[in-house]
């Protein structure tokens, strides 16, 4: 309510500043908030890293961060709580990113890689190598997933199959971004189904293995998957980043967009392409972890408006800031014992996303 | 024609009297009948509360019968019923869809390696295959009372519950399952010689355990709990530690069931244990969870850094491998307290309580329990 006040009583105003510097005001703001959002992730990172069963001054924490010392108390510091930080902040900016732009590209308010059947492939193809690979079974004694890159590759190689598969279907077609979505729909239920036929087909162990792995955990992380995660980020969010003002274009519409020069269909496809690469790199190395890709770009609009400029900054900075407080949390509630945060984002992330329905149906309206 | 003229015979008022007659007689010797069968029902039929606090009624010999779920087979194996045993379900008798090796973990099979070769029942939803298999009783460790019941009424063959979540804790309940089982396998004296031996075993590990002074810290990691894992799967209730006295570095499950639990490193550090077991089953997982952190580890945990890290036979597998559990606290209290345990060897042990349990005749050998379960108790060779 307050904002459309606002929003009216401002052009009404005699003793306004010209547009031009209203409009630098309007981008200094939202500069502002991102400065703000950054800050706000460095203290809440710091928090993180003090946080935990082991009691730690934040001295101590913050020395160990600056000097990057491995001995002592900068043991726990970068060797137990950094990796699960780090990762926090890469897969929760990697997926907000990814939703970003799939929704971008898509048009589609509600595309994510978990609505894009992205994550049921991924969990299909890992299932797969678990069953069939022999990657989560040893025969000589237990073993959960013996191999976590066997399946971290089989779970990437299913979801870029089903990217690709959507994207066929569009060049061939040419379909709408509309009934990409749907095409997406329908090739994640028949992932689903082929995941529940291994886990028909698995045995006990297996089956174990499967469950285990489809809950998100940032507990898997290590440096080498933090490494690879961080070396498929960077360029995609520099690519993405490059083309904000084509992403600013298609939101205005297809054909308005292809008037601005904009190649709708090469953005499309390399927006898609991209987005997947990255969702699919972190859905294959944690597991499923929903609504990230949904409520960090949902939020981020709700702040910064629909400018790409902010936008795919906005997002994966909320992304991370998100993901950050909910694996926290999931490692210290109930301590010893910790919760995967998958089953908390999506605890967590229903109700705030109906909630932001609702808000910004009011809003609107 | 002849329909026509059988309808005519009975519009006659003495074919009808006669027809009225003859179902009066018929009715009466069925009422007759049954009556005698209800005598015969009286007579070879017992009623009797199962684990669940259901009244089943049960053939007083039963000379058949099929163990369904986890672990109902094992309490079958100890009470020395199995020649009993008609049929075994596919999950956890090597029968899976595709192949694994983890037959073997739960020990019972071991002892009784005529269970794999007989005919397969699938599972408790192949009612067909139940029906037709046609065994006096049905034994199961599902914990729902609705589909005991359930599926007591569609097989029209009674269902004794038992409960297989008990532990060592809980002995009277424990105790008074192998009585209930022993006296409607017609094996009550295997009952009385089971427990008095399990008795007699834990006051001895009273007796040593009053005389430790200086209890250890330690932890119980690689736990098996719906499926496997790796070092930070512990749990708060372990036995071997609880009846040694020693102190267990882990809090019980936060939410109350007692039950294993997915830590975290950090806790593992911030606990300081001296001494560390790890679960057979999961050794080598647990291995490779102990080389992903080895530094931090081996510089801030004791029990790393001393190399005070063991293996124990498996605890869990398809249920709870008692016997197994029950070796496990000698086996602790052996490696913590060596002084108070001088004169046990836990593979003399090991033997005589797997004979306890399975009976001397399977005569189950140590080593190769220990080959075939992929570790025994020992110190791991991680740190070479």
């Amino acid at each position: 309510m307050r904002d459309r006040d606002s929003d009216t009583s401002q052009p009404g105003n005699p003793s306004f500043a010209p547009v031009h510097v209203l409009y630098r005001g309007y981008l200094q703001k939202k500069v502002q908030f991102l400065i703000a959002g950054v800050l706000l992730l460095i203290l809440l990172a710091l928090f993180s890293a003090t946080a935990g069963s082991i009691p730690i001054a934040v001295s101590d924490v913050l020395i160990s961060l600056l000097t990057f010392d491995h001995s002592g108390v900068g043991r726990i510091v970068w060797d137990v709580r950094m990796p699960r930080i780090l990762a926090a902040l890469l897969v929760g900016a990697g997926l907000s990113l990814s939703g970003t732009m799939m929704q971008s590209v898509l048009r589609n308010p509600l595309a994510s890689p978990y609505t894009l059947g992205l994550s049921s492939a991924a969990a299909f193809g890992a299932s797969f190598a678990i069953v069939f690979l022999d990657a989560g079974v040893g025969t000589t004694s237990t073993i959960l997933i013996n191999d976590t890159f066997t399946v971290a590759a089989s779970a990437f190689i299913f979801s870029i199959l089903s990217t690709l598969t959507i994207l066929l279907l569009t060049l061939l077609t040419r379909i709408t971004a509309e009934s990409m979505v749907l095409a997406g729909i329908a090739i994640g239920s028949i992932f689903s189904a082929g995941l529940t036929l291994m886990q028909y087909l698995a045995n006990s162990i297996q089956l174990a293995s499967i469950v285990s792995w489809t809950f998100g955990d940032l507990g898997r992380a290590n440096w080498q998957f933090l490494l690879i995660t961080f070396i498929v980020l960077l360029p995609i969010a520099l690519v993405s980043f490059f083309y904000r003002w084509d992403f600013n274009a298609m939101d205005t519409g297809e054909e308005t967009a292809k008037g601005l020069g904009v190649r709708t269909g090469a953005v499309r496809i390399l927006g898609m392409l991209s987005a997947s690469v990255l969702s699919a790199i972190v859905v294959s190395f944690f597991g499923t972890i929903a609504f990230i890709g949904l409520l960090g770009p949902h939020i981020a609009r709700r702040i910064l408006g629909g400018d790409h400029r902010f936008l795919l900054v906005g997002s994966p900075l909320i992304g991370a800031i998100i993901l950050l407080i909910a694996d926290t949390a999931a490692r210290t509630i109930l301590s010893p014992m910790v919760l995967p945060v998958g089953i908390l984002t999506s605890l967590m992330g229903g109700p705030l996303f109906i909630y932001l329905l609702i808000a910004t149906r009011g809003r609107r309206g | 024609m002849i329909f026509i003229q059988r309808s005519r015979v009975l519009r006659t008022p003495f074919t009808v009297l006669l027809l009225i007659l003859f179902l009066a007689v018929v009715g009466t010797l069925d009422l007759f009948a049954s009556a005698q069968s209800e005598e015969v029902t009286e007579e070879s039929f017992i009623t009797v509360t199962d684990m669940r606090g259901r009244s089943v009624r049960l053939p007083q010999k039963v000379e058949s019968l099929i163990a369904l779920e986890a672990g109902s087979l094992r309490l079958v194996s100890y009470l020395d019923a199995t020649e009993k045993v008609i049929a075994v379900e596919d999950a956890g008798h090597g029968r899976e869809k595709s192949d694994y090796g983890f037959f073997q973990l739960a020990t019972y099979r071991l002892a009784q390696p005529g269970l794999r070769d007989l005919p397969s029942i699938g599972s408790s939803e192949n009612v067909e295959g139940l029906i037709s298999a046609d065994p006096d009783l049905i034994i199961s460790s599902q914990r729902d009372i609705g589909q005991l019941n359930h599926l007591q009424e569609t097989l029209g063959i009674p269902v004794f519950a038992v409960d297989v979540d008990l532990e060592l804790y809980d002995t009277d309940l424990f105790y008074r399952q192998l009585e209930i089982l022993g006296s409607i396998l017609d094996r009550s004296e295997r009952a009385d010689e089971l427990v008095t031996g399990i008795k007699d075993a834990l006051e001895d590990i009273a007796m040593r355990s009053q005389k430790v002074s200086e209890p250890s810290r330690a932890y119980a990691g690689g736990m098996m709990y719906y499926g496997p894992a790796d070092l930070l799967r512990t749990t708060g209730d372990y036995l071997p530690f609880d009846l040694t006295g020693t102190r267990n570095v882990m809090p019980t499950n936060p939410t109350g069931n007692r039950q294993p639990y997915m830590t975290s490193l950090e806790d593992l550090i911030a606990s300081a244990p001296e001494a560390v077991f790890i679960d057979a089953a999961n050794v080598n997982l647990s291995r490779s969870g102990f080389s992903d952190n080895r530094d931090v580890l081996e510089e801030l945990v004791p029990a790393f850094s001393e190399r005070e890290v063991y293996t124990t036979f498996v605890y869990k597998y398809y249920g709870t491998n008692w016997e197994n559990q029950l070796i496990n606290v000698y086996a602790v209290g052996k490696i913590l307290y060596p002084e108070v345990f001088a004169d046990i060897s836990i593979e003399g042990k090991a033997e005589e309580i797997w004979d306890l349990f399975f009976t001397a005749d399977t005569d189950l050998d140590h080593d190769t329990v220990v080959k075939t379960q992929g570790a025994g108790v020992k110190r791991v060779d991680w740190f070479e």
